[in-house]
C-alpha cells in the first residue's frame, strides 16, 4: 500500500487540516474540496498540509531532515530538526514513564481534561494512523509531533465551528466544519455519519471533540485514499479488491 | 495487487476473491475461476437454502423428536419450508416479546447465551449485514441466514484454533478466512489482526467474539465490493458517495 507521502512513515494518516484563515496563515492549497463546486484541480500535493506549524518561519517536512537529538533534551534521536520546542515539551510531559514513546494511556491522559475523558477508541485510531509501521501501539517522537500538530489543527477547526461554544458541534456545524475542510459531503453520507453518533436518546445528535476527531479523521482519510485512486477528479474510481480492503480496514474503529 | 496467490489444496476456493491469478491465466476470466466464484457464492449464500449438508458442517445436532411438522405448522409461514426446526426454536426463544421480529437487545441476549458475550456493536453490525438496513430488527428469513453464518464462523474458529488457545493468530486467521471463502492479502491480514486482536504473549491474536466481528466485517465489505464487480474481474468501480456509504457502516459502528 503506497504511502501518501505526506507523513513519511505514516502510510495511513490522513492529511491534516490546515489552520483556519483567522490564524493569519497563508491559506494554501486547501484540499481541493472533494466534490466541492469550485474545484481546484490541485494535484494531491506531496508537501505536508500542515506545513505551517506553530508559527514556524519555514517548515521542515517531517522525516526528511531527521537528525538526532538536535533540539530534544531526550538525548536520543527523536525529533526532526526544526521541531517546535513547544511540541517537544509536550512530548516530554505526555511521556510520563519516560519510555521515549507515547502509548495509548499516556495519550488519553494528556488529552482528557478535568471534564471529560478522551475516548480510548479515538486514541487508538489516532495512534494507529500515526504510528510507524514497525511500532505496535505507541508513537515515537517524530510520529507524536505529527499527531500533536494535527490534533492542534483539528482543535482550532472544532472551536471555529462550535459557534455557541458548547463544547459540542451539532449536525449543521459538522456539515459546515467538514465543508470548511474542503469536504463537501453528500447529504446521504452526512446522514449516515450523524446516525453513527446518535445515542438513541432522542436528543439532537452532537459530537464532542473526540468524536469530531474520529469522524473527521475517518472521513478525511477515506477521502484522501479515494482521491488517490481518482486522479482525474471524476468523482469515481476503480480499484481492486485488495486495494479496497487495504484502503478501508485501517479506518476501522476497534475496541480492543 | 498484493500478490497473494496461495491456493491451499483441498479448499476448492482457489484464488479467492481478489488474489493474484496464477501465472499464465488471465485474472478472473477462466472458467475455473468463474466456477470458484460460484462456489464461493454458495459459501456466502448457503443459508438461503438450508439443507442438512450445510448444517452438518457446523456440527449440527439432530433435531429432537418433539420438533416436527406439527411444530412447524404453528409458526407463521415465514420460515422457508424445510427450515431446520432448531432455527425456528431458536428464533422463538430469542423473540421474547413475541413480536415476530428479534430486536438488537433480544439478539444480544440470545447470542450471549449461545456461546459468548456479544457487544451491542457486533449485534448491530450483524443485523446490518443480514437485513441490509439500519432498522435493527430481524425477521425469520434473515435470521436463518444469520444463524447459519454464525454456525460456520464458529466452526471455523474451532477448527483453526489448532492449539486450543482460545485465540487465533495471523496464520490461523488466514486459513480460517480461506475456509470461509475469503482470500485476503497478507497486508490486509496484518491489518485485521491488528484491529481485532489483542496482544497477549508474543504476538497479537484474536479471540472468539472479535473473530466473529472480523468475519462479518470481511464478509460485509467483500459482498459490497462484489456488488460493484458483477463481471468478477476483481475490479470494482465506485462513485465517491457509493464508496463512503458502503464503508462507513463498518467503520464507525
Amino acid at each position: 500500500m503506497a504511502s501518501n507521502g505526506k507523513y513519511g512513515s505514516h502510510p495511513y494518516a490522513p492529511s491534516a487540516p490546515s489552520l483556519p484563515e483567522s490564524y493569519g496563515q497563508q491559506h494554501t492549497q486547501y484540499p481541493h474540496g472533494y466534490g466541492r463546486p469550485q474545484q481546484q484541480h490541485n494535484s494531491s500535493s506531496s508537501s505536508p498540509q500542515y506545513s505551517h506549524g506553530y508559527g514556524q518561519p519555514q517548515h521542515q517536512p517531517y522525516g526528511s531532515s531527521f537528525s538526532s537529538s538536535s533540539s530534544s533534551s531526550y538525548g536520543q534521536s527523536g525529533f526532526p530538526a526544526g521541531t517546535d520546542p513547544a511540541v517537544i515539551r509536550s512530548f516530554e510531559m505526555v511521556d510520563r514513564d519516560r519510555s521515549g514513546y507515547i502509548d495509548e494511556h499516556e495519550l488519553q491522559q494528556a488529552l482528557s481534561s478535568g471534564y471529560q475523558r478522551f475516548s480510548l477508541r479515538t486514541i487508538r485510531l489516532l495512534i494507529f494512523l500515526f504510528k510507524s509501521p514497525t511500532d505496535s501501539l505507541r508513537v515515537g517522537p517524530k510520529e507524536f509531533a505529527a499527531l500533536w500538530i494535527c490534533l492542534g489543527q483539528w482543535r482550532s477547526i472544532f472551536e471555529r465551528y462550535d459557534k455557541d461554544r458548547s463544547g459540542k458541534i451539532d449536525s449543521m456545524e459538522l456539515r459546515d466544519a467538514l465543508y470548511g475542510l474542503g469536504l463537501a459531503m453528500p447529504p446521504s453520507v452526512l446522514q449516515l455519519l450523524i446516525s453513527k453518533y446518535d445515542d438513541g436518546s432522542g436528543r439532537r445528535v452532537e459530537l464532542n471533540f473526540d468524536s469530531f476527531v474520529e469522524c473527521g479523521m475517518i472521513v478525511r482519510g477515506l477521502t484522501d485514499r479515494f482521491k488517490e485512486k481518482d486522479r482525474r477528479h471524476a468523482g469515481s474510481a476503480t480499484f481492486g479488491y485488495d486495494e479496497f480492503m487495504s484502503m478501508v480496514i485501517p479506518f476501522l474503529v476497534s475496541y480492543n | 495487487m498484493s500478490g497473494y496467490s496461495h491456493s491451499p489444496p483441498g479448499y476448492g476456493y482457489g484464488y479467492g476473491y481478489g488474489s493474484a491469478s496464477p501465472p499464465g491465466q488471465p485474472y478472473g476470466e477462466t472458467p475455473q475461476a468463474q466456477h470458484q466464484y460460484d462456489h464461493k457464492a454458495q459459501a456466502y449464500d448457503a443459508p438461503a437454502k438450508p439443507h442438512k449438508n450445510q448444517a452438518g458442517r457446523g456440527g449440527y445436532p439432530a433435531p429432537a423428536p418433539s420438533y416436527g411438522s406439527l411444530f412447524a405448522a404453528l409458526v407463521p409461514s415465514v420460515f422457508p419450508p424445510g427450515t431446520d426446526p432448531e432455527i425456528i426454536a431458536c428464533f422463538q426463544l430469542a423473540d421474547q416479546d413475541g413480536s415476530g421480529f428479534i430486536d438488537d437487545k433480544e439478539m444480544q441476549r440470545a447470542l450471549s447465551s449461545y456461546n459468548q458475550r456479544f457487544s451491542l456493536r457486533t449485534v448491530h453490525l450483524l443485523m446490518y449485514l443480514f437485513t441490509r438496513t439500519n432498522t435493527r430488527k430481524i425477521g425469520p428469513k434473515e435470521f436463518a441466514a444469520l444463524f447459519y453464518s454464525l454456525k460456520s464462523w464458529r466452526g471455523a474458529f474451532e477448527r483453526f484454533d489448532r492449539d486450543r488457545s482460545g485465540f487465533i493468530d495471523a496464520n490461523e486467521l488466514r486459513d480460517a478466512l480461506l475456509s470461509l471463502g475469503f482470500a485476503v492479502s497478507p497486508v490486509v491480514l496484518e491489518l485485521l489482526v491488528y484491529k481485532f486482536g489483542k496482544t497477549g504473549g508474543k504476538k497479537r491474536a484474536i479471540e472468539y467474539d472479535k473473530f466473529i466481528e472480523c468475519c462479518l466485517t470481511v464478509k460485509g465489505l467483500t459482498e459490497k465490493f462484489k456488488e460493484k464487480d458483477k463481471a468478477y474481474t476483481g475490479m470494482g468501480t465506485f462513485t465517491y458517495e457509493e464508496f463512503m456509504l458502503t464503508v462507513l457502516p463498518f467503520l464507525i459502528a
